[in-house]
């Protein structure tokens, strides 16, 4: 049997959501699926293509938020509105995550882009100047 | 011993022109001997001593004359070695300035190259001392920037509570916005 292209799998897992399966049941089966087929490292890429797939079938953004502390709901929420706006998303999920390197600011990324406004880059940058 | 013609009459008695010691005879006999003689010379030996004297004189003009045509020569020789002196004088005059502007030219040519070798050597070390200090410039602005990089982390993530951090965000979000 050939290996399906990640774009493939990424199809077949909307086609499942959008069939009406749970989230559990769909991410079971792919999780199966990548274990059998030993594709484990390529479970970033195809989630990448899946998000691709939801917005542009569903209209549906996933925005992955990483920052120093917790973010209070209107901070989302303005996240969401301006994603919201720079697409032709009608839904945006933000997926929140907690980590302290980053010291401060908001990096926020989807399938496609990526916005980093993190003090971690920002230092980054400023060192990188140099050269 | 005296003449055997002049022993003969010298036993006879003197008178006349005799007392004072001159004898005709005898003088007749010397003169007959010396005609004699100088007969018997100029049959045997005159003509071979005029030859030798002619040839001797004529030795001695061509001598002369050689001299005159020897000192004719060395004349123009002489005059023949000065041209030439005068010439080689000037050939050499002319070689010597040669030389001396073919020397000037080369050494010209010479202070030119090294000019040029040291005008380049310069330029070189030049850029090379501009080259390290921009390398060295930079490695000091890269440290300075890292240091410095490194005290802001410090500093802010000392500083940086969750209400400023929000703050922070919302100012980044509306510079995007924006």
């Amino acid at each position: 049997m050939s290996k399906q292209s990640n774009k493939t799998v990424a199809r077949a897992v909307v086609a499942e959501l959008q069939a009406g399966r749970s989230i559990k049941r769909v991410s079971k089966s792919l999780a199966s699926y990548l274990i059998e087929e030993r594709r484990m490292n390529d479970v970033g890429a195809i989630i990448r293509d899946v998000e691709k797939q939801m917005l542009v079938l569903d209209k549906t953004l996933y925005v992955h938020v990483t920052t120093a502390h917790e973010l209070s709901a209107a901070m989302k929420k303005e996240i969401g509105a301006l994603f919201a706006d720079k697409s032709d998303a009608k839904h945006v999920h933000i997926e929140e995550t907690i980590n302290p390197d980053v010291i401060g600011g908001v990096r926020c990324e989807t399938a496609e882009h990526r916005l980093d406004l993190t003090v971690r880059r920002q230092l980054q940058r400023l060192k990188g100047s140099a050269a | 011993m005296g003449n055997p013609l002049f022993l003969l009459f010298a036993s006879e008695q003197k008178e006349g022109i005799a007392v004072l010691g001159i004898d005709p005879k005898a003088i007749l006999l010397q003169a007959g001997t010396f005609i004699i003689l100088f007969l018997i010379i100029k049959k045997f030996a005159l003509k071979g001593i005029v030859d030798t004297l002619e040839k001797r004189r004529e030795t001695i003009d061509k001598g002369v004359e050689l001299g005159i045509e020897m000192e004719a020569e060395k004349a123009k020789f002489d005059e023949s070695l000065q041209k030439m002196q005068q010439s080689a004088r000037v050939e050499a005059e002319k070689i010597i300035a040669e030389a001396h502007q073919e020397a000037g030219e080369i050494i010209k040519a010479g202070e030119d190259s090294a000019t040029q070798k040291v005008d380049g050597m310069l330029k070189d070390a030049t850029a090379r001392i501009e080259r390290e200090m921009q390398t060295a410039r930079n490695e000091l602005q890269a440290e300075m920037l890292s240091l410095v990089s490194e005290a802001t982390e410090a500093i802010i993530e000392e500083k940086l509570d969750k209400t400023k951090d929000a703050s922070l965000i919302q100012r980044a979000l509306a510079k995007v916005r924006a």
